[in-house]
């Protein structure tokens, strides 16, 4: 066993918001009972945790590997590693960073400051000022924000409350495997009636590290309040993990509304298999965000649980599939309560043999009556050698509901190419116009500084394709 | 199941009607031909406690290929149609189009509908795509006969004939 | 050979093989405003778009010529960069793009670094004229002709225009589907351009000739020019129609 510690650990966790990660610490490769038993000891989690996930470990041995969707047969557990801290995970010298990254950021216009994080080259974002100003704000307004491991310790009956309850351990293989080895990922809880009006960004977390491989994140969002969360990042970030597989359960309460923004854009050969839901009680609002630019293998199918009356969900889906990438995405709406609504829009471009394919199920219980869902999804084919699928499940129970559903799959229309160029643009400038403006339903969605990347990262990946 | 193949400029028009006796109905089309094409016409009429599982599968093999197919449920009782289609547009199959449009009109509280149009496109220069509808009678267009002193029997009588002359009327 | 544009026994067809133009020849000069007329089917629009570089037809013989420079061969790009303009008959919609991010692209694409016109300065620009062309909406804030109704695509093809400041346009049908004030708009912003362009107006209607004096009228039936004149050539179509022309030529 070649476990490496090089410091002791107490067995209170002192957290606070400027302890820097002295040790590290890497888990042999596999996994097993050494291996959960090992980072639970080495994180000094509570009891409970540690049955969570042991039980957690034995269901994920049990449960087969999903029946849909791309081919993992090239995931081999036995040569993994399950977790790797902070320190440990991307240091890299500068001098290894590849060349195409660095240049993507110099032509997306990151900043400085942000390159350095997001190559691996530094650990934590230095952005303490602006942290803590925010930090005193919604302290002030009761609003618990803070990464998954300090709320297991700080907020245990909390987290008991939720943890589980909506994505359960034995959802499927990955959720198990996530309950098994988890590690980061946010923990939000807002109020009765508060209002949280800055967006809670991920990087701004505690001990803020690039995104890690099985993050776990709860947002509770309590009567009648709101709060908008961001995470990840249009620009490249580059890995050395090949599996990950985060799990997101969001409690939208009575009135209240969430709205989750997650962008991904993996470089490297990451496999990112991801389960999220929302459940969103009488007259909530739900909203999913979804950008998803990068992995070789990318799973996410956000859900939307409409449990109470009046309930309403929205989810903005965006696929970008390359070189090399499968994009299998989508979202699913279950309509469990009557007058309850979703709208799940969904686009997708690939280019260069990419396969982009949307994967989708609304169903629509018996008793609940004056429901309704649309679904539009389009799907961009930038070249022959590309794929798109659609494989969507339209299930109604119920009588007295709509339920409308439309996809269309083309290629950039000639006429527009030829009316862009006629007014002096190229033909890669006239396709990346009409790319991003394809794309523009789900981008105007996005903070501003997303948009502006990704219309910028559009912008090359033309440039690329077509040169 | 039934195999279709279809040739080199043949057009076929294939009308088929379910009535509430067969369980399951399945097709497996290939467009094998250059400028093959395929109308499907479905109409599936549920009542009492009829259930369906149908599967058709359209495979689009060569250039200037051509599929539509258009499926008309209407569902009433305890009926429930389980709709399930796959139109494939392979690698190479330029200049092809392929159109789905499904709608399942439930009529009574118990009826159940379910629909899964899948695509799978392969070749860029295509033009492909479906729409789906399942649910109850337009409120509005119920209200809107009613208002003119219909009842609402005979509103939604005319309502569903009106449905099915879409079907009858594809072409237009 | 300067400031002209030279159509030389233009032959087209259709990248499926029917002809289209059967031999056209035009010579058009700056600040000339020369009108196409003709009846549906004969060749106008064609005849605009492959001055263009539209790539649904193929030029099958003759040429055409910018400057004494041969054109024939290039992307419509290369030939907008030559400032040839086209004003759509149809203009298509372009979901998603914004109007003004879209013509500042355009209009800087002819200029050097330093005199890239700034963001701010080209929506300005753009709301100037766009309200001597009475827009109803901030049309800055709008997509590419998406949701425009006929009227306010036509107007938007004469806006890029004016923004664009070409050497030669060709105006395809841009009375078509106005109402009488759009037609008046239209008419002047075009009569008060502020630069020196050669412009061919096809119109089917004559409708703007009452407003833009032709100095070349040229009849095309058929695919082919059977008759041209000055402006009174207009008035005598409007009093005696296509065929009467045609059987006296």
């Amino acid at each position: 066993m070649d476990m490496k510690k090089s410091s002791t650990i107490n067995n209170q966790y002192t957290y606070g918001f400027h302890k820097p990660e002295k040790s590290s610490f890497k888990t042999p490769l596999g996994i097993n009972e050494k291996v959960v038993e090992a980072i639970f000891s080495y994180k000094n989690e509570p009891l409970w945790m540690r049955e969570f996930r042991l039980k957690a470990l034995k269901i994920f041995k049990q449960k087969k590997m999903p029946s849909f969707g791309p081919d993992l047969s090239e995931l081999n557990f036995d040569k993994l590693c399950f977790y790797n801290s902070p320190s440990n995970n991307k240091f890299r010298k500068w001098s290894d960073v590849p060349k195409d990254i660095l240049d993507t950021y110099n032509k997306i216009g990151v900043p400085e400051a942000e390159k350095k994080f997001l190559a691996g080259v530094e650990a934590q974002y230095d952005s303490e000022v602006i942290y803590s100003n925010l930090k005193n704000h919604w302290e002030k307004l009761g609003v618990i924000f803070t990464d998954m491991d300090t709320a297991v310790k700080k907020y245990p009956e909390l987290v008991k409350e939720y943890l589980g309850t909506l994505v359960s351990v034995d959802d499927n293989k990955f959720s198990a495997l996530n309950s098994a080895v988890w590690s980061g990922g946010s923990f939000i809880y807002v109020p009765k009636g508060v209002s949280v009006p800055i967006p809670l960004q991920a990087y701004f977390r505690i001990n803020a590290k690039a995104v890690g491989q099985f993050e776990r994140t709860i947002i509770v969002a309590e009567e009648g309040s709101f709060v908008h969360y961001i995470e990840g990042c249009s620009a490249p970030i580059y890995t050395n993990d090949s599996l990950h597989a985060a799990v997101v359960e969001v409690f939208v309460k009575k009135g209240a509304r969430v709205r989750y923004t997650s962008i991904q854009n993996w470089s490297g050969s990451v496999y990112n298999l991801v389960t999220k839901r929302m459940l969103i009680e009488e007259n909530g609002i739900g909203e999913w965000v979804d950008g998803n630019l990068g992995s070789k293998v990318n799973m996410k199918y956000p859900a939307m649980i409409l449990k109470g009356k009046g309930a309403r969900g929205e989810l903005l889906s965006l696929a970008y599939a390359g070189k090399n990438q499968y994009q299998d995405t989508g979202g699913k709406a279950i309509h469990l309560a009557p007058n309850t609504t979703s709208t799940l829009i969904s686009k997708s471009v690939s280019k260069n043999g990419g396969r982009a394919s949307y994967r989708g199920l609304v169903k629509i219980a018996k008793g609940a009556k004056g429901s309704s869902s649309h679904v539009r999804c389009d799907a961009l084919l930038l070249d022959d050698k590309s794929r798109s699928d659609t494989y969507p499940v339209n299930d109604v129970q119920e009588q007295d509901v709509i339920l409308g559903h439309e996809a269309s799959v083309s290629k950039v229309g000639e006429q527009q190419l030829f009316y862009l160029m006629s007014r002096g643009l190229d033909e890669i400038q006239a396709t990346s116009l009409i790319v991003n403006g394809f794309i523009e339903p789900i981008v105007k969605e996005l903070p501003l500084e997303y948009a502006v990347e990704l219309n910028r990262l559009i912008n090359l990946s033309m440039e690329g394709a077509i040169a | 199941m039934k195999n279709i193949i279809i040739k080199k400029n043949e057009n076929l028009v294939l009308p088929v009607i379910w009535r509430g006796k067969k369980k399951e109905i399945s097709y497996n089309i290939k467009l094998a031909g250059v400028g093959s094409s395929l109308t499907f016409l479905m109409l599936l009429l549920g009542k009492k406690e009829d259930k369906v599982k149908i599967q058709v599968n359209v495979d689009h093999q060569n250039i200037e290929t051509k599929s539509k197919i258009i499926v008309k449920g209407i569902v009433d009782d305890s009926a429930s149609i389980d709709f399930n289609g796959l139109v494939k547009i392979e690698k190479g199959s330029k200049g092809s189009n392929a159109w789905l449009s499904a709608n399942l009109l439930l009529l009574s509280d118990s009826a159940k509908g379910r629909a899964v149009p899948a695509l799978e496109i392969l070749e860029n220069d295509v033009k492909a795509g479906h729409a789906t509808t399942i649910g109850k009678i337009n409120d509005a267009e119920l209200f809107y006969l009613m208002s003119r002193g219909l009842s609402k029997a005979k509103a939604t009588d005319l309502i569903v004939q009106g449905f099915l002359n879409g079907f009858l009327n594809y072409e237009k | 050979m300067k400031k002209t544009l030279i159509i030389e026994n233009l032959h087209v067809s259709t990248v499926g093989g029917k002809e289209i133009l059967k031999g056209v020849s035009l010579t058009i000069k700056q600040n000339e405003i020369h009108a196409i007329m003709g009846p549906n089917g004969g060749g106008k629009s064609t005849l605009s778009q492959v001055i263009m570089g539209h790539p649904g037809f193929v030029i099958t013989k003759g040429k055409i010529l910018v400057d004494g420079k041969n054109i024939t061969k290039l992307s419509p790009d290369k030939r907008a960069k030559l400032r040839i303009f086209l004003g759509f008959q149809y203009p298509v919609e372009v979901p998603g793009v914004n109007f003004a991010n879209f013509l500042r692209m355009a209009a800087n694409e002819n200029k050097n670094k330093n005199e890239k016109i700034s963001p701010i300065a080209f929506r300005n620009l753009i709301k100037e004229k766009a309200a001597k062309l009475a827009f109803s909406e901030d049309i800055t804030k709008r997509f590419l002709n998406e949701g425009f109704s006929g009227g306010e695509k036509k107007k938007a093809e004469i806006l890029q225009m004016s923004l664009l400041r070409p050497q030669f346009a060709i105006l395809d049908e841009p009375d078509s589907g106005l109402d009488v004030d759009a037609l008046k708009y239209i008419s002047k912003t075009i009569t008060n351009l502020d630069f020196p362009v050669g412009l061919v107006v096809i119109t089917h209607y004559q409708r703007i000739l009452h407003y833009l004096k032709p100095d070349f009228v040229h009849v095309l039936i058929d695919g082919k020019i059977i008759k041209s004149g000055g402006a009174e050539l207009a008035k005598e179509i409007e009093k005696n129609g296509y065929e009467k022309i045609f059987n006296n030529k």
